[in-house]
């Protein structure tokens, strides 16, 4: 593929431009070893040599230049010596030493000597060694030697030259050298070892997240970037992009389960209207009759599009996207204004609508959301209860939560189906035949999950009771300061306060 | 009455048009937002019915400029766009009323008569009368025939929506939205257990029905009977 082509040459630049650093620091760091020894070698030598001719000079200035002669054969009679030494008369005449005679010249300066002579001090000419420099064939050597020296005059004009082979020197540079030689090639080697590994494990990790997301374009939802648990930028962006993909499927479960329940769900009252018209055409019928069929197929129709509504907000609420709606809402004055609401409903069903709500707290929450909610709830309970049955909306707090109750005394939820009772479109199966749409409780469950709060069902015996519990520092974390912060941090006493501020209140006594 | 319909699908257009003309409503149609506009600019209309997905310019942005130049012709915006977001954003930009669709011919026609009476009110008033029910609405009390009459607050709000309307057909979903502030579809018979309360409450002795109930579409209060 071009993309991941173009990415290994990426890799393949990169990892050139490591190695190269690499050679080049370890250059640099060679050549300034090899520079400082060579200078503290050369420094060495020249202390020796100086040591040397400071001692002839000193022989001939106290006796004379047969003590220079003296002191000369003294210092190369020393077995194993690495000192050269030549004392010259005037007329270029080897005096003592054991470097053949050359042209007189003085300051620091390198003497080659000429290989193959066996014989020390046997007469032979001196041939040049480049501009300025002379060679030697040396006595003892049967091979090149170089010898650094200095050469001074003596006052009666005769010839002084003392130097050191420089061979030693010469091998210990060549062994820094070579030495130096080896690490720069480790190094490079290194270098390009390491590369290559972490190019190979860089292009694996990023051919993994390829993988995953191919397989993703390819329809496969629950493949993931496996993730190695360190904090490494890579892992990151592959956990970031796991959360990611996460996020996306279940938004894409969530509206395939819309699509499915109004698949499934709608089928239903649309066949049923389809057949009353069917049915009417079919049918000789007088006007009052077809005037009855129509207003039967617009009250199906309107139940159609409620559900349509109803599950189009689940799926609007579930997304997530009224999130900018929350404001400070009084809850029990809230459930005040619902009980209210539906009082008049639950007293032609027969039923009593009582509530029991703590004094003024503030949450923050979507109010026409909650309010939904909570009519929501109400309605079931009016729906289902039954005849003579007593609703209660209740709303205390209990800890650092607001508890929101709202109970009935009807024939309650079978243990087995509670959990299912907040999925969308779920109605048991003896109130198929009461009106509902059944996502009244879906609804409920998507506000709930919106506004963090949870949900339990219990059997309050007889009967269902809802139990909303509403974290209250949940809610002060980054929103407006709120009544319940006080009892939230206070605790007992000041809870204590709160439970006798409690109103009790019927709403609905009269009649 | 003259209404202004900026909508830019013919037929929705059209099935308006032809609703509103059986009931005597005169309807100028707009097709796109540039075209409703300029007529808005110019015409003398008593109401403007509103789409919020126009060609050319969009509703919200056609009533921000409406409002900026001045014109304080009222607005339903009738549109698909069915999030609470959606109805705070448009009733924030100036507009006075909001119905999706789908819809009902007589819901519209209803809201868009609430509408037109609201701007005619003066809303500085302190009393409505209708036959011989009198609302004072500082002390919230309600007489019939000097005798008062004790409501509930949400049955005093009720009445006091149906009395402004006197005479006009209002709906459930009106009802709902400015009598309790509910904002979806309950699955009980709200309006209707308010309604008859209110009915019986109103009238204690005196067999009287001024509470109408419009088959299909909604209530209506009647003051001539």
């Amino acid at each position: 593929m071009l993309t991941s082509r173009r990415f290994d040459n990426e890799t393949a630049r990169l990892s050139a431009l490591l190695i190269g650093l690499f050679a080049l620091s370890a250059l640099l760091l060679a050549a300034t070893v090899y520079w400082i020894a060579d200078r503290g070698m050369r420094a060495e030598l020249r202390d020796f040599i100086s040591a040397d001719a400071g001692a002839i000079a000193s022989g001939y200035r106290s006796e004379g230049l047969s003590e220079a002669m003296e002191v000369v054969q003294q210092l190369t009679a020393v077995p194993g010596l690495s000192g050269r030494y030549l004392l010259q008369a005037r007329d270029g005449r080897k005096l003592a030493g054991n470097l053949d005679a050359m042209p007189a010249r003085s300051g620091l300066f390198q003497v080659t000597t000429a290989p193959g002579r066996a014989q020390a001090g046997a007469g032979a000419g001196t041939r040049p060694a480049g501009a300025g420099r002379h060679a030697h064939r040396h006595a003892q050597g049967r091979r090149r030697q170089v010898v650094l020296g200095e050469g001074s005059f003596l006052p009666d004009g005769s010839y002084l030259f003392v130097g050191e082979r420089v061979e030693r020197l010469v091998r210990t540079r060549t062994h820094i050298l070579v030495s130096l030689g080896w690490i720069v090639g480790a190094t490079v080697l290194l270098a390009i070892a390491g590369g290559v590994i972490w190019s190979a494990g860089f292009l694996r990790r990023i051919d993994a997240i390829t993988r995953t997301c191919r397989a993703i374009v390819a329809g496969r939802f629950g493949e993931r970037i496996p993730v190695h648990n360190s904090q490494a930028q890579l892992d990151r962006l592959s956990a970031t992009i796991n959360d990611m993909l996460d996020r996306i499927t279940a938004l894409l479960e969530s509206l395939r389960q819309v699509s499915t329940d109004i698949a499934h769900d709608l089928r239903t009252p649309l066949t049923r209207l389809r057949q009353r018209l069917e049915s009417a055409r079919a049918k000789p019928l007088g006007a009052r009759d077809y005037e009855q069929v129509v207003e039967r197929a617009l009250e199906d129709c309107d139940g159609i599009l409620a559900v349509f509504s109803a599950l189009l907000r689940i799926s609007q609420i579930e997304s997530g996207m009224r999130l900018t709606n929350f404001s400070r809402v009084d809850l029990p004055a809230l459930l005040r204004q619902a009980a209210a609401v539906f009082a008049p409903v639950a007293e032609d069903a027969q039923q009593t609508l009582t509530t029991d709500l703590c004094a003024p707290l503030e949450v923050l929450a979507d109010r026409a959301l909650l309010l939904q909610m909570v009519s929501n709830l109400v309605e079931n309970a009016i729906r289902h209860a039954g005849r003579g049955a007593a609703i209660r909306v209740e709303c205390r707090v209990h800890g650092g939560e607001a508890l929101v109750r709202i109970g009935d005394t009807g024939p309650g939820i079978p243990a087995a189906e509670r959990d299912k009772v907040f999925g969308r479109l779920y109605r048991l199966e003896r109130s198929r035949s009461t009106p509902g749409n059944g996502v009244g409780l879906a609804l409920v469950a998507a506000i709930v999950k919106l506004h963090h709060y949870t949900i339990a069902l219990t059997d309050a015996q007889p009967g269902v009771c809802v139990n909303i519990h509403i974290p209250l520092r949940a809610i002060t974390d980054g929103g407006p300061i709120q009544a319940a912060d006080a009892a939230a941090t206070a605790g007992e006493p000041a809870l204590i306060g709160w439970m006798a501020g409690r109103a009790r209140a019927t709403v609905h006594p009269r009649q | 009455m003259k209404v202004l319909l900026v909508e830019d699908d013919a037929e929705t257009a059209s099935y308006i048009a032809e609703g509103f003309a059986a009931q005597g409503i005169h309807i100028e149609h707009a097709a796109d937002g540039v075209a409703g506009l300029a007529r808005a600019r110019s015409g003398d209309y008593q109401a403007i019915i509103l789409d919020r997905l126009l060609p050319g310019r969009d509703g919200l942005s056609l009533l921000q400029e409406l409002r900026r130049a001045g014109t304080i012709t009222p607005v339903l915006y009738l549109t698909a766009m069915d999030g609470l977001d959606d109805r705070v954003e448009g009733l924030e930009a100036g507009g006075d009323d909001y119905l999706v669709k789908p819809f009902f011919l007589a819901e519209l026609l209803a809201r868009i008569h609430a509408l037109v009476r609201r701007t005619a009110d003066a809303h500085t008033q302190t009393r409505l009368r209708a036959a011989d029910i009198e609302l004072d609405l500082i002390r919230r009390k309600v007489m019939r025939s000097g005798r008062e009459i004790a409501l509930m607050p949400q049955e005093f709000r009720l009445l006091e929506y149906l009395l402004r309307n006197a005479g006009s057909v209002v709906t459930r979903g009106m009802l709902l939205e400015h009598v309790w502030d509910i904002h979806f579809d309950p699955q009980t018979s709200v309006v209707e257990s308010h309604i008859s309360r209110l009915r019986s409450k109103l009238s204690q002795g005196v067999a009287c029905e001024y509470i109408r109930t419009v088959r299909g579409s909604g209530y209506m209060f009647v003051a001539h009977l």
